[in-house]
């Protein structure tokens, strides 16, 4: 029994990422560091010092994660023991590790230059820094935080909340490195005050230090009452607990406050003063530093993945299965159990496709153009229809797809599309039409490019997207005579939606088609993938590199139209929101919710935005003093929006994806079963109604906000910054876009709390 | 060492080390001494440029010599930058809210024959939403922990709502306990009845528990909105401190 207790005891421990997660980080980055200054200066940053900081690292993964801190709250001399290992052992030796050097120098370069260079080299906050690694500070935070967090009060609290608890922890580490900073003084740090003053430091820490330690030894009391509620998992009482508590205190600390005095007294007594070794080694001549370049990976010269993307056929067979799953949604659609959660119809188009389709977009890039059903129907109709006509000139723009966006997003909500199979079987249809007709009159892709919603949509997203159809060389396009990534050859057309390579910046307009990757016949265009969101920081670091399409006025309006929608779409399902179009509808008294959304959607998808757009606009003008026009000025910012907008499509599809993904399973079974295939055997309807519990969820929705807000605020910053004024100017300039973009994700935020209709499910309750 | 001296003759008297855009080549004077301070930090700047430099020049020689190709290269520096991506990812996922199962506070302690059952959650006050329960049974002679009892955990709500739930050891932190985390929907009173089973030994345990009402939104994640200021707030102040030390360094050219 003993055994099992004890092996109970040992393995309680926890694998906490708010430890985990510093430790690789740190650890990560002081390795990297460590290895290059290693490399120069072997005698500064030997192993010992290697050793000693990832030993202290340990020992802080040890005290928290290990079952001391399982047990703290139960012994107060186990409480004790971790609160050493974190104040006396840890800091030590991760600043015998001298961490600065190594850990700025493992950061990535352009984030060490850029990002904490203008920090470190200002002069304010340097003496900020001499100030708070001053003895006397440290001295005091230290012995203040200490005895602070000593008072019963204090202790209390950190037992019974888990947050004041880690700010406990966090707070004695970071003053205990403090403290351990002038006595160790790690490199490249200089003492600005006589070494002998070390001694008396050390004396005056041991001195609060016994008080403290005496006090708990000596208290006829239990000082801290959770310890007498406690359940006593060994033979010692709360009294006798806190006495070995404090002698523990006393001693150890004692040892490790006088052991440094005997060491830093016999230093200063001996009379040999330690040269100061020249660490710079003798430097071979190098040629100027080369300029980084962006670096892609290019996906189309891996090994097995470019070889299956090389594939002639690969788009057609993707387009070929989901043809036929549009074909199925359609047939059952109309011809189905007409309840949405029973239907393909009612699940996979509202709550399948959107969800993957963001996650792809994301992930990948522009996966639903690639495959897409209606390009493959329209390619069966051009082999009955003409497509002989040239897109009419005056409606080159995207002015129909905007429109036609606009009445889509309306009729989602007065049809309650999600809720009819039989709609839905009528979009696709008609979608279907459309695309015939339309590319079966006219050349090219004019659907894609002009008419089509989804594809607007995917366009402007797949700006987030970390793939992107792009030429390997352009000093090879340079020698290019035949173009054939545009005009075609007679083996494979060229790019219907007019693209041309060696220009393209972006993935504005591409549907992934890969017509130029087979025509080209230098095999210079390839699928590159860089990080999401690279191009548009290309489109907002400078007004040279910006595409010539996103200084077009209809595009600045299909960005901001599809943001506004992503906010309005997903505050369409809440409840507050409902409550309030039912009692709009009841105090003017119209039968049909139509009408009411009809005006509702006017307001907040074109009367408000255009307001609220033209009011940023002004203010910029005014505040940043700029003469440009308010068209170009709408243009210029309207792509800084499209992370914020993407992040609350992602924060909204991915909810329901996660949320009713399981309600695919029986709609598919019930299909099986009526097609004869049993072998999936019968529908299980529970999946349907039943919605698995997800708490991460809320945090996971915000976090995607954060990240699309800051994301928005920087691309911001960026184009702001173009128009090269003053600091206090371009801060002013950009502040009514910043603020347009905070209050979006205000309510954003507002939205993910709020009880949300579950559509596609058994239950219309709300969660 | 890459590193750039502007004015060669001062720079070896002083042993001032800083950056030169005149130069096209770098060296350093033999036996300069270590910078310490403010200099550290150009060292440490000219030093990730040297490293990146003699990486890439490494690098292009062994890709002109066919040991490594630029493909080999660029996917070097993708990795790098995907690392340090995940790396943030990481970091930023740790204001994530995590709910474990982890003993906390003691609400209430009985011996209900043959056990001592002492029942915890993890913060007081309980409020809607994931809430750890444990429990320690323990023998009355001696405190000795029972770590082979089932536990099992019944919730009702002054509304009439029910929760089930059995709490094990496998979900516990500390392994003399039995947690279940329950996810509570509403505020208000609750009953809390304990049923423990081990062999052929029953007891039971009921205790009352109040759910206090929930926080705003703005305080149960307050950390995932109070990081935005943070971060604007540094990258405003970088991008002041960057353009203040671009303007000086104009001035003075």
């Amino acid at each position: 029994m003993q055994t099992t207790i004890s092996n109970a005891v040992f393995s309680s421990w926890e694998f906490n990422p708010w430890v985990l997660i510093p430790f690789v980080v740190f650890g990560t980055f002081y390795a990297r560091g460590w290895l290059q200054l290693h490399r120069r200066d072997p005698d500064r940053f030997g192993f010992s010092q290697l050793i000693a900081f990832f030993a202290g690292l340990i020992t802080v993964v040890c005290a928290l994660c290990s079952p001391l801190d399982a047990f703290a709250g139960w012994l107060l001399t186990v409480h004790m023991v971790q609160h050493l290992l974190l104040m006396m052992v840890a800091p030590p030796l991760i600043l015998w590790g001298a961490p600065y050097l190594p850990l700025l120098s493992g950061l990535p370069r352009y984030f060490a230059i850029n990002g904490v260079g203008p920090f470190l080299s200002s002069t304010l906050l340097r003496k900020v820094a001499r100030f708070v690694s001053h003895p006397i500070f440290c001295g005091l935070a230290f012995i203040s935080v200490n005895i602070a967090w000593h008072l019963p009060a204090m202790y209390e609290l950190a037992l019974r909340s888990p947050s004041w608890h880690r700010f406990e922890h966090f707070s004695f580490l970071s003053t205990a490195l403090l403290f351990w900073w002038p006595i160790i003084q790690p490199h490249p740090w200089v003492a600005r005050t006589p070494r002998w003053l070390i001694v008396p430091y050390l004396f005056l820490a041991d001195f609060q230090n016994t008080a403290l330690s005496a006090f708990l030894v000596f208290c006829d009391r239990a000082v801290y009452p959770t310890y007498e509620t406690a359940p006593r998992i060994t033979s010692l009482t709360a009294l006798e607990d806190q006495a070995a508590a404090g002698a523990l205190m006393w001693v150890a600390g004692s040892v490790f406050f006088l052991v440094p005095v005997g060491l830093i007294t016999i230093e200063l007594l001996t009379t040999v003063k330690r040269s100061i070794k020249s660490n710079i080694g003798p430097i071979r001549p190098i040629g100027p530093i080369p300029q980084s370049k962006p670096t892609k990976l290019d996906l189309l010269s891996l090994p097995v993945a470019g070889r299956l993307l090389r594939w002639p056929y690969l788009r057609r067979a993707a387009q070929v299965i989901t043809f036929l799953l549009a074909l199925l949604v359609v047939v059952d659609g109309l011809f189905g159990p007409q309840m949405a959660p029973m239907n393909l119809a009612g699940v996979l188009p509202w709550t399948h496709w959107r969800g993957l389709t963001v996650l792809s977009l994301l992930i990948v890039g522009n996966i639903f153009c690639f495959a897409c059903p209606f390009n493959f129907a329209r390619e069966l109709g051009r082999r009955i229809l003409p497509a002989r006509w040239s897109w009419p000139r005056q409606l080159r723009s995207k002015w129909i797809a905007i429109v036609l966006l606009l009445l889509f997003f309306w009729a989602y909500e007065a049809f309650t599309l999600w809720d009819s199979p039989r709609s839905t079987a009528m979009l696709v249809i008609g979608y279907f039409a459309s695309a015939i007709i339309v590319d079966g009159l006219f050349k090219g892709a004019s659907f894609c490019k002009y008419v089509c919603p989804i594809g607007q949509y995917q366009f402007i997203q797949s700006l987030i997207s970390p793939v992107e159809v792009s030429v390997r060389n352009l000093a090879v396009c340079g020698t290019c005579q035949t173009h054939d990534c545009l005009r075609g050859n007679d083996e494979q057309r060229g790019c219907e939606l007019q693209l041309f390579q060696p220009r393209k910046t972006s993935n504005m307009d591409c549907t992934f088609c890969l017509d130029c990757v087979h025509a080209c016949p230098h095999e210079n265009v390839s699928l590159l993938a860089s990080l999401p969101g690279t191009q548009l920081v290309q489109i907002g670091r400078s007004k040279k590199r910006r595409d010539k399409v996103f200084r077009r006025f209809d595009i600045a309006v299909l960005i901001f139209l599809l943001v506004f929608a992503a906010f309005i779409n997903a505050g369409g399902m809440v409840v507050p929101v409902q409550d309030w179009e039912h009692s709009l509808q009841s105090s003017f008294r119209f039968e049909s919710m139509k009408v009411i959304l009809g005006v509702l959607y006017v307001l907040s998808m074109l009367a408000i935005p255009a307001l609220l757009v033209a009011c940023c606009v002004w203010l910029s003008k005014v505040f940043g003093l700029t003469h440009a026009k308010w068209r170009e000025t709408v243009s210029t910012f309207a792509p800084a929006f499209v992370p914020l907008g993407f992040s609350m499509w992602l924060s909204h599809f991915s909810y329901h994806l996660l949320s009713s993904g399981q309600t695919a399973l029986p709609v598919i079974q019930r299909t099986a079963r009526e097609m004869g295939i049993t072998i999936f055997g019968a529908p299980n309807w529970s999946l349907s109604s039943a919605m698995p519990s997800f708490d991460w969820l809320p945090s996971v929705e915000l976090l995607l906000l954060d990240v699309g807000l800051l994301f928005t605020l920087y691309l911001g910053w960026r184009i702001a910054s173009q128009f090269r004024l003053s600091f206090a100017h371009t801060l002013r300039l950009n502040a009514p876009w910043a603020s347009l973009a905070v209050a979006l994700y205000s309510i954003g935020v507002w939205i993910i709390f709020q009880p949300m209709q579950m559509r596609g499910m058994m239950m219309h309750s709300m969660h | 060492m890459f590193i750039a001296v502007r004015r060669k003759k001062a720079a070896r008297s002083e042993g001032a080390l800083s950056i030169s855009r005149n130069y096209k080549t770098y060296f350093a004077p033999d036996g300069a001494k270590t910078a310490t301070g403010t200099t550290a930090i150009n060292i440490l700047l000219l030093w990730s440029k040297e490293r990146l430099a003699m990486d890439d020049n490494n690098f292009l020689a062994q890709a002109i010599e066919g040991i490594i190709s630029m493909r080999e290269i660029d996917r070097y520096a993708l990795v790098q930058k995907w690392t340090f991506l995940l790396l943030v990812l990481m970091s930023l996922s740790l204001i994530t809210r995590v709910a474990r199962a982890d003993g906390g506070v003691v609400m209430c302690q009985r011996t209900s024959a043959p056990f001592t059952i002492t029942l915890f959650s993890s913060e007081m006050p309980l409020r809607p939403g994931p809430a750890d329960f444990s429990v320690l049974l323990e023998q009355p002679d001696g405190h000795t922990p029972i770590l082979d009892a089932q536990v099992f955990m019944e919730l009702q709500h002054e509304g009439g709502m029910f929760i089930h739930a059995e709490a094990t050891r496998s979900q516990a932190r500390n392994k003399l306990l039995y947690c279940s985390l329950i996810n509570l929907p509403a505020a208000g009173h609750w009953k809390i009845r304990l049923h423990i089973r081990r062999s052929d030994t029953r007891a039971e345990m009921l205790s009352d528990l109040v759910v206090a009402a929930p926080q705003p939104v703005f305080l149960s994640h307050w950390e995932l909105i109070a990081v935005l200021p943070l971060i604007v707030t540094l990258f405003i102040l970088n991008q002041w401190l960057r353009r203040r030390a671009f303007n000086k360094r104009r001035v003075s050219l």
